[in-house]
Order: C-alpha cells, then structure tokens, then sequence
C-alpha cells in the first residue's frame, strides 16, 4: 500500500507536466489545426532562460554576464519563471504571424516541416550557445529531504504537490479565460468555424496569435516545472513531447479537458506499469504511453473527449 | 524563350541519353580519378541517398509521416553486424536480409497505427524513434548495448581489382553503388505501377481511392513496409566499410535529418532523394574543412524551415523549373482515342444509371 501510495504520489507531478504540455499541444491544435512539434524544443529554450536568469553571472553559462549587467540577475526562482512565461507568449505568437502562417492551409508535411525545423533550429541555437553539459534548476518550492507530506507511510513532496498545484491552476485560469472572457469567445469561435468567425468581425489572426502564445507560455511553465528532476540540457524535452503528444491523442487532440485526462493517465500507467512490471523499467516508458494510445485508439477512435469525425465525399 | 522539341524526337532522345550517360560516365568513372581516401564521400552519398528514398517512398509517395525512420536504418544496420558476427553470413548477403527485417519492422509498426487517419504514424514512429536506443540497450545480449558491436569480416574485392586497400576501398564503393541503384530501379518500378497509381489516388483522396477499389490500409501498411526496408538496406549498406554499429549513431536528430533531406531535395522526386543523401554525407565533411564549428541541428532546422516557406517542391522542383525555360518537351500527340478498349479493338459501351431528376 505504501508503495502503491508513492507510486501514485510520483505519478502526480509527471501527469501535471504531461497535462500542461498535452493542453498546449490542444491549444494549438484546435484553432489552426497543426501539431506542433516545436513545442518540446521551446519549452527546454525557455528553461534555458530561465536559469540564465537565475543564476549568478558566469563565464561558463552564456547570456549570464550579459543578464546580470543589464537585468540585476540573479532574480529569485518564481520571478525569473514567470518573466520566461510571458516572453514565451511573446515569442509564440511571433512564431505564429511570421512562420505558421505561411504553411497555413499547405499539405500536413509542410506544416510538420515548419514546426519539425523550427524545434531543430531551436535545438541547435541553444547546442550552439548553451553546450550540451547538464544544468541543476533550483525548484522553486521548499525541496529539502523533510519537506514533505507524510500520508500512509508515502512522502509527498511539496515539490511534487506545489509543481500540480500550479500546473493544475494554471490550466484552471486558462478553462476561465476560454469560457467566460470575449476573448475567449472569440478564440472558441475561431476553433470552431474560421471563415464563419471572419464573417462576424472576429480578428482571426488575434485568435490564432493568441492560442500559440498561450501554449508557448504553458510549455515554458512545464519546462521549469520538470527541470529541478530532469536538469537543463538541450535533450531535456524530447521523451516529454512524445508523452505529450500521446496524451494530447489520448484525450481527443481538439478537447483540453481530454488531454489533462490523457495526462494524468498516462502518467499513471508510467509510474505503475514500470514499478510492478520489472521487463518495462524506467527505460522502456515509452512503450507504455504507445501501448496506452493504441489501447484507447482502438476503442475510440477519436480519443477519449474527442469529436468523432464525420468525412463527406 | 526556350528550345522546344517534341517527345519521342531525335532531339528527345539524344538528349536523355545524354542525361544517362553523363550519371553512368560520373557513377563509374569518378572512382577511379578520386584518391581512394576521398572515396568514402562518394559512398556515403550513395548510402545516405537510399536512406532518404526510403523515407521518401512514405512522406512523398504514400503521404505518410515518419519521424523515426533512423530506427528503420538502425535495424538494417544491426541486422547487418549480428548476422554477419554472430551467425558467419558473408557481409553481401546479410543486406537483403537487413532489408527484409527492417521491413518487417516497418510493417509492423505501420499495422497499428495506419489504421487510424490522421497523424497518428507520425506520432507513432516518433515514440519507437526515440525508444530505439533504450530498447537496443534492453537487448544486451544481442546488440552488446551502448559498446557497439562489430564483426571482422570485410568486402574482399574480386581479383581483377587487386588486392590492395585501394582495391578493397573502390569495391566498396562499386557494390554500394550498384546496391542503391538497384534500390532506386526497384522503388521507380513500384511507384510507375499499380501500387503507384494507387498511392497516387488515395493521395488526391482516400475516400474515392476506396471506393474504386483500392484497399487503402493495406496498401499503405505494405508501402510503409516498404519504405522502412530501403532504409534498413542503408542501414546495412552503412555498416559495408566496416561493420560497427552503436545506437547513438540513429538517434532523433537523424530522424530529422532525413526528413529535413527528403523536403530539401523534394518531395515525392527520386532524383531529390540523391541531393538529399549528398547533403547529409558532404555537410559535416564541408563544414569542417571550412573551419566553421555549427551544430547540424542549427543547420538542417534553418534549412527545413527556408525550404518549406521558399521552395515547397524541393531543390529538385526548383531545378525542373528551371529547366522549362532552356528546354521544353512539348508532348506526343496522342493517338488512342476513347472508345476503342474492347477486347478486339472494338468501343466498348457501358450502360450507366443516371440519377432520377
């Protein structure tokens, strides 16, 4: 039972990560249609910044002499996290106005291309100018060895607890601002009929600009959150994305609340499956979430909270 | 203002042979002004073109996306090393078998996820991709995990070439070459025939694809197959030089690699499979010899991205347009006419049902 309580204490904070990027994948995916696969490659730049801008000024950290002289870096864990997160809805949506838009309505490889080459340009750009050595990221919650909840004779971390309960307010304040704000609105009404939306006055562009900054944003905040057990490095995202992604598929691809779902149970059939079945192991997690996928495809189609789509010849 | 001749003219004709025997003149008679030691540029063209032909049979001609095809190249290469090691198979033969286990791998990969529309193969080869390293890692016994595994056993050149390295290093080269043309006819066949022209309809669209008799799911699972096994034949053709193989060597970023060179040469063309390979082979060898440290990833990811803005169809499409302007082939006048398809030259009529008004 304690082991079990543990297993599932650690499955939490990896399906909090999972669900935030799977809802920046949905994000995306609902108003313009694309996958992006840029998102895993992003999200690790942005932890990138975020701890240039929480570390001491280096010579052996690019961008740390230059942060300290101009922005008095060192700034305290949470500020430099959430200045990351808004100049990553900066840079998404500049991402969108300046690349996406051009593929827009192109064949599904041009637009796996664009955001394929865009992770890679950001991978090798932060190869480039970061290294490939493995950084330590401070958590910004309490992270001692007595920091801890104890319930069942199982250790929950206020690392783990705080890194859910963010991630999960954050997607709450995000279920708000697309529920009960015009904006919103508007940007539902984009996902749901674009020329439609244009007809009535809507600033598609606005609408679209928006999702991907957004998911931008959400990607920067996993990123941060799972970097204190992964460490920096330039292959920080790539098993993550693949998570994501499945998850995102899981739940339905166009349905937020499916991909937090798809998250969650993924993480869960990670950490269960690879603590009871000794042949899966840390190591082969990955054929887990397809086996997951591929479970729940077979009986849904169109994933567990997606629409069924109807083709017309 | 360019030349126009007329198909199946002299002028046509000459000018094609001319095409072939300019490739066939530079194929066979560059080794042999090429230093010996500079030969390896001109094979690892060679293999990383069937590399790229693979992953094109899927992107361009089944319009499937695999972002894991490094693994299908990694499974021919292991296949390669452990039977040529393990089992004593003379090193030549162990290339269709790579071939054939790569494309049972391939196969198998496709069935699940090519039942589902969507990006859903995308997603699927993306997972195994990046499971390829801990799953070779897994299987220790077999693959000697993160330590590589080589076999001593080298291409022993017939003897009218000699018996120098020299000799042994242009029987390489001529056995690579002979393989990937090989691979280039047989993929052209295929795509020039009825698998072609169905993967051709279910491109423009499966539903009618299906409804005039193509078994879309098949079909697709079989061309993936397919795809997977031309790269698996790379992978074997990769370990000829000298058969060591490591997982890392068929990582992600070679995934990305490939798809980066299929749309860099073009989509869907066979001659873009060959400027793709050329750009994988020579851009590390260029960029070292100029001094210039870049990380590959900085360069193929501002590659791929200018290509799919700037040039949808490739180098290769940029450089058919190009060619319009010097030299247009204006088409043979047909000269079936419709109605005369019947089992002796007689038109045949067919009795349809129009729809009541």
């Amino acid at each position: 039972m304690q082991l079990f309580l543990q297993r599932l204490f650690d499955a939490v904070s990896n399906g909090a990560v999972y669900a935030s990027l799977a809802v920046a994948l949905t994000l995306v995916y609902r108003s313009s249609g694309m996958l992006n696969f840029a998102l895993g490659e992003s999200s690790m730049f942005a932890t990138f910044g975020a701890l240039v801008l929480v570390t001491p000024a280096t010579p052996r950290l690019r961008g740390t002499t230059w942060a300290h002289q101009h922005l008095g870096t060192p700034w305290p864990v949470p500020v430099a996290i959430v200045a990351v997160a808004l100049a990553s809805v900066v840079f998404g949506a500049l991402v969108e106005r300046v690349l996406m838009r051009r593929v827009e309505g192109r064949s599904t490889m041009a637009v796996v291309g664009a955001t394929l080459g865009l992770g890679l340009l950001i991978n090798g750009a932060a190869s480039q100018s970061f290294g490939n050595a493995f950084w330590a990221f401070r958590s910004p919650f309490p992270h001692g060895p007595r920091d801890a909840v104890i319930i069942g004779g199982a250790r929950l971390r206020y690392e783990t607890l705080g890194t859910a309960l963010v991630l999960l307010a954050v997607l709450a304040a995000l279920r708000v601002l697309l529920q009960k704000t015009r904006t919103g609105l508007a940007f539902r009404a984009v996902a749901s009929n674009r020329s439609g939306s244009a007809l009535v006055g809507i600033d598609v562009g606005r609408s679209l600009a928006l999702g991907w900054g957004l998911a931008g944003a959400l990607g920067a905040l996993a990123g941060a959150m799972v970097a204190p057990n992964t460490l920096v490095e330039t292959g920080m995202m790539g098993k993550l994305l693949v998570f994501a992604i499945a998850a995102a598929t899981v739940g339905g691809l166009d349905s937020p609340a499916g991909a937090v779902v798809g998250g969650f149970l993924l993480a869960l059939a990670e950490t269960m499956l690879g603590g009871y079945v000794p042949a899966i192991g840390g190591d082969l997690s990955l054929l887990v979430a397809i086996a997951v996928l591929l479970a729940v495809l077979a009986v849904r189609p169109q994933g567990l909270l997606g629409r069924r789509r109807v083709a017309r010849l | 203002m360019s030349w126009r001749i007329e198909e199946g003219s002299a002028a046509h004709v000459g000018l094609r042979r001319l095409w072939w025997l300019t490739i066939a003149v530079s194929v066979l008679v560059v080794p042999a002004a090429v230093p010996s030691l500079r030969l390896h540029l001109a094979w690892e063209m060679a293999t990383w073109s069937v590399a790229v032909l693979g992953l094109n049979v899927a992107v361009g001609f089944a319009g499937q996306i695999s972002l894991g095809h490094a693994a299908f190249v990694g499974v021919g290469a292991y296949t390669c090393v452990i039977l040529s090691a393990d089992h004593g198979w003379p090193l030549l033969a162990t290339v269709p078998a790579a071939g054939a286990m790569a494309f049972v791998v391939g196969f198998a990969i496709g069935v699940p996820a090519l039942r589902f529309r969507g990006l859903y193969l995308a997603l699927l080869t993306l997972a195994v991709g990046t499971a390829f390293g801990p799953i070779v890692k897994r299987m220790e016994w077999l693959t000697n995990g993160t330590n590589g595994k080589g076999s001593p056993d080298r291409l022993v050149p017939p003897s009218w070439l000699g018996s120098t390295r020299e000799a042994e290093r242009r029987w390489v080269y001529l056995v690579i070459v002979a393989v990937a043309v090989a691979m280039f006819v047989l993929v052209a066949n295929m795509v020039r025939g009825r698998p072609g022209r169905a993967l051709e309809a279910m491109r423009s669209d499966e539903l009618s694809a299906q409804t005039f008799g193509v078994n879309v799911a098949v079909t697709k699972m079989i061309m993936f197959g397919v795809s997977a096994g031309v790269s698996g034949v790379a992978g074997a053709l990769l370990m000829l030089p000298s058969p060591f193989v490591t997982d890392s060597r068929f990582a992600q970023t070679l995934s990305f690699q490939l798809y980066t060179a299929v749309f860099v040469g073009g989509i869907g063309t066979m001659s873009g499979c060959v400027v793709g390979g050329a750009v994988i082979a020579l851009l590390p060898f260029v960029t070292t010899s100029l001094g210039i440290t870049v990380e590959p990833a900085l360069v193929f990811g501002a590659a791929l991205v200018v290509v799919t803005l700037f040039f949808p169809d490739g180098l290769m499409g940029w450089w058919q347009r190009a060619k319009l302007r010097l030299v247009e082939v204006v088409p043979r006048h047909p000269t079936a006419t419709m109605g005369d398809d019947g089992p002796d030259g007689e038109p045949v009529f067919v009795e349809i049902d129009l729809p009541p008004r």
